[in-house]
């Protein structure tokens, strides 16, 4: 429980991090998350999952949008891939980023 | 341990290699986080893409508060204590809907484009600059009097512009840019220039020497000077002349003749197919530019008040050119119509007084020089009288995106203009677009005070020069009034504009220019109603002077005249209904002669069935018809046989192509030379070549497309709209819009359907005024608004929008506003 807690903590950081900084704040947060997690196994997991839940959340956000069906029509003819893809891509991304600055600084 | 390590380096490597792409573009695309960033990257755009109920915004130098109602059409109506602060708030607005908009259309102006989409804009940045366009601008703004009303109001404008993008947060940026990996640029006074010779590149370049060379090298300059006749062999002119009906030349054309060897000597220097490339001249049709207007004076109304109607013909475009707008100062301005996004003042519209709209005149305003130079690749001086002069040099770079050096080119100018190599000659030009004045953006501020038709005409007859357009005009008193307005210059000699000029001797430069009593125009003429659809102006047997060559063809005036002569009682839903009227004047010249050759021709079932086809049909090129395509087939097979002594021995290549209006003329003189075909040993006549045409072309289609009553030979599938984005991204352009029109009808459309009805208007200047009006697209250029495209579907039904004209905020109705925004100084 406390361990998903933290996790939606972490969510929530990265989310409020990318919409004040941008992208570059999810290899930070999961840097740090590792840092403060230093003895516990599985941080670097957590921080993967952490990051990816909150760019998953601030896509869902957009989501909602009214636009968001003609914006993802827009995207669809531009990127070579469906706008869902793109989506599933960036959440990825966020993973890789944060679990892979977490290795770093994690010790165990 | 050592697996420690290598997870350490994995997770470098890993991290590396994304963050890489995270931050550094790779190929065309841009750096792969910003974009993705789910809180400001692409998917954030969605928050932007609609107005909000309510917002308020500052720009520095406001005198006042501007309130700015949206009504339900997205149409900003600003509401401002004075005229600076109303062009404010319109450089604020308009950036707000089109910011991407104005930084790449005034890039194009400038040759500046690689430095936004990167190096595959670099032949497009070439060719401007090569046309000396962006020095031209430069020297414009440089030498503008910062004291001047024009200055105040640029500068207002840009002001406006610039407040919206630097309140502009990377989230809020527009979808463009996020695609580009780029952030908009700050806007500034010269970027007007720039934009403006953009449009005189649009509408003022023309290919008649490369035409006339071209015909003259293949059969003789007797036969050129027929086939591209300086006055168009149709009269049917817009300054009215008295006829009632079509004035029609029918002296017999030159036969084809011996090339001219002056010309195939020259061939080299402008004869080239790829010249107009090297020229950088814009690949147009016919119709491409195809606008129409007309007005009509209350005696000829239903209602007993003035109407006016227009519709400019232009690249369609997502979003679109025009962007419509209302500004409303208290005693002193009170305009609605429409604006191209980075210029300031209405261009098309009506105040409470008058009403105006412009088509393309279509004169020569550019000439060809061949020079002599002192070094063939890389001169220095130019011959000039017996003596050499120095070339003025301009170094031209080209950066990328990143401020990195792509290319140097070297322009080089005569006293003239622009001086390029092309096919180891040397060739100068000299373009009207480039002397422009810097008034043409006042000018707009001084036509929206106008109280009278008169008035505005004159106002713009004083400050306007290009790109020329015929400029019409009808006010509330009742008068209407039609000017051809613009620079057109007086040449040497013959007068002739559309011949190559050696550039050695003055003796070739202008003389001077039309003065405003010369122009083609018209005030309430007897007729009651004026009207012009890019033909030649003026009756040549009232002014013979040069004005210009190879005229638009006259099919839409024929068939607005007509219509106009047999309606006494104009209503502005007429005038609605006439700006996608699909009947053909060309069909009607050619349908006749082409069902009587049918007739009269050996009876081979090809040839019958087409002329009981082309005779059933009612010659309206609506979506359902299905005899337009063959009348189309037939009119393409006809020029390939009747011209085919233009046509160059080398595969592939293009010859000049003599307009319909020249083959209509050959069509009453059927045992002329040009209907014999130069790969036969026998001599063909008018009726054979038709017959063929017939033949072929009814062959061609069934093989094609299957019998005629298949659904595959309705119009609707052979002629549909296609409406770019300005990045030419499919998913953010429309195609397959139905279009009822083709070829020379007063709503053309030909080619690929990239050209066609930019805005249509409609205004009845009663108490009241009355306006309707149109334009393909929607007001925002956000491609997820609901405001993109809204205005598609009635667009392409020849529908028309009630426009809203409050006099103050308070009379709009609380459910015909969409959104408010009010504009403040910043707070000290």
């Amino acid at each position: 429980m406390m361990r998903m807690l933290r996790i939606i903590g972490l969510a929530v950081v990265v989310a409020i991090g990318t919409w004040f900084g941008g992208w570059w704040a999810v290899p930070l947060c999961g840097a740090v998350y590792a840092v403060l997690r230093q003895q516990h196994q599985g941080a670097v997991g957590e921080a993967a999952f952490g990051a990816m839940l909150g760019w998953t959340g601030l896509l869902l956000w957009q989501a909602t949008h009214p636009a968001f069906g003609r914006l993802s029509a827009a995207v669809n003819g531009v990127f070579p891939v469906p706008a869902p893809a793109l989506m599933l891509l960036s959440v990825c991304v966020a993973g890789v980023l944060a679990a892979s600055a977490a290795r770093l600084t994690h010790r165990q | 341990m050592a697996q420690s390590r290598f997870g350490t380096l994995s997770a470098l490597l890993v991290l590396g290699v994304v963050g890489y792409v995270c931050f550094r573009p790779l190929g065309p695309l841009p750096p792969l986080g910003p974009l993705i960033d789910p809180a400001n990257g692409l998917f954030a755009t969605v928050r932007t893409a609609e107005l909000p109920a309510t917002a308020d915004g500052t720009i520095s130098g406001l005198r006042a508060p501007v309130n700015v109602t949206y009504d339900d059409r997205g149409v900003p109506h600003i509401f401002a204590a004075n005229t600076a602060d109303a062009y404010r708030a319109l450089g604020y607005v308009v950036a707000r809907d089109r910011l991407f908009q104005i930084e790449m259309q005034t890039r194009a102006g400038a040759g500046t484009l690689t430095e936004l989409v990167g190096a595959r804009a670099l032949p497009l940045d070439q060719t401007t600059r090569a046309l000396g366009m962006p020095r031209a601008a430069e020297q414009r703004a440089a030498t503008m009097d910062t004291t001047t009303e024009t200055w105040r109001m640029a500068s207002s404008y840009a002001a406006g512009i610039n407040a919206w993008t630097r309140g502009l947060s990377p989230r809020a940026l527009p979808l463009e840019y996020k695609l580009l990996g780029r952030e908009p640029r700050e806007y500034r006074v010269v970027d007007m220039m720039h934009l403006l010779n953009r449009m005189g590149y649009t509408l003022s370049t023309s290919d008649n020497e490369l035409q006339h060379l071209q015909a003259s090298a293949a059969v003789g300059r007797l036969a050129a000077d027929a086939l591209f006749p300086v006055h168009a062999p149709i009269v049917e002119p817009i300054q009215p002349n008295g006829q009632q009906f079509a004035r029609v030349d029918r002296t017999e054309l030159a036969p084809p003749g011996r090339p001219d060897s002056q010309a195939i000597a020259l061939r080299g220097a402008l004869g080239s197919p790829q010249l107009r490339l090297a020229l950088g001249l814009p690949e147009r049709g016919p119709d491409a530019v195809g606008s129409n207007n007309w007005a009509v004076s209350p005696s000829r109304s239903a209602s007993g008040h003035a109407l006016l109607a227009g519709d400019p013909h232009l690249e369609l475009t997502l979003p679109s050119i025009w962007y419509e707008a209302h500004l409303v100062v208290p005693d002193t301005l009170d305009v609605y119509g429409v604006t191209i996004p980075g210029l300031p003042g209405i261009v098309i519209g009506f105040n409470r007084d008058v009403a105006w709209t412009f088509t393309n005149v279509g004169a020569d305003v550019m000439d060809f020089y061949l020079e002599t130079v002192d070094d063939p690749i890389s001169p220095s001086r130019y011959q000039l009288d017996g003596a050499w002069q120095p070339l003025e040099r301009r170094l031209e770079r080209y950066l990328a995106p990143d401020g990195t050096l792509i290319r140097e080119d070297t322009v080089r100018y005569t006293h003239r203009g622009p001086l390029r190599r092309i096919n180891d000659r040397w060739i100068s030009h000299r373009w009207t677009v480039l002397e422009g004045a810097a008034r043409e953006t006042e000018v707009f501020d001084r036509a929206a005070r106008s109280t009278s038709a008169r008035e505005l005409l004159d106002h713009m007859a004083t400050d306007y020069r290009v790109p020329a357009q015929n400029m019409l005009a009808a006010d509330r008193s009742g008068e209407i009034g039609i000017r051809s307005t613009g620079r057109y210059p007086i040449r040497p000699d013959s007068g002739r504009g559309d011949v190559l000029r050696m550039g050695n001797t003055r003796r070739s430069d202008w003389l001077g220019d039309w003065t405003v009593a010369e122009y083609p125009q018209s005030f309430s003429p007897a007729q009651g109603f004026l009207a012009s659809a890019n033909q030649e102006p003026i009756d040549p047997l009232v002014q013979p002077r040069y004005f210009g060559a190879d005229w638009e063809r006259p099919w839409r005036a024929i068939r607005i005249n007509e219509l106009l002569r047999g309606n006494a009682q104009v209503t502005a839903d007429n005038m609605r209904e006439y700006q996608t009227e699909p009947r053909s004047a060309r069909a009607d010249a050619f349908v006749p002669v082409l069902t009587q050759v049918a007739r009269n021709a050996p009876p081979k079932p090809s040839i019958v069935r087409a002329g009981q086809l082309l005779a059933s049909w009612d010659r309206r090129y609506t979506t359902d018809n299905s005899v337009a395509v063959l009348f189309e087939a037939v009119m393409t097979n006809l020029a390939r046989m009747l011209y085919d002594e233009l046509q160059p021995e080398q595969e592939g290549a293009t010859g000049p192509r003599p307009s319909d209006m020249t083959t209509a003329i050959l069509l009453e003189q059927p045992t002329n030379a040009w209907w014999d075909l130069r790969s036969t040993s026998a001599v063909e006549t008018r009726d054979e070549i038709i017959a063929d045409a017939l033949e072929t072309s009814f062959d061609e289609l069934t093989t094609q497309l299957g019998q005629p009553d298949s659904s595959s030979w309705r119009w609707s599938a052979h002629r549909t709209a296609t409406i770019n984005h300005l990045l030419r991204i499919p998913s953010l352009s429309r195609s397959g819009i139905p279009m009822q029109g083709g070829s020379g009808t007063l709503s053309p459309s030909t080619g690929a359907g990239t050209h066609g009805a930019s805005w249509r208007m409609v205004v009845e200047l009663g108490p009241d005024i009355e306006a309707r009006a149109i334009y393909p697209g929607g007001q925002s250029g956000h491609p997820a608004s609901v405001r993109y495209d809204d205005r598609l579907a009635a667009w392409s039904a020849g529908h028309l929008d009630a426009l809203r004209v409050p006099r103050s905020a308070s009379e709009l109705p609380g459910n015909q506003r969409r959104a408010q925004l009010t504009l403040t100084p910043p707070s000290r």
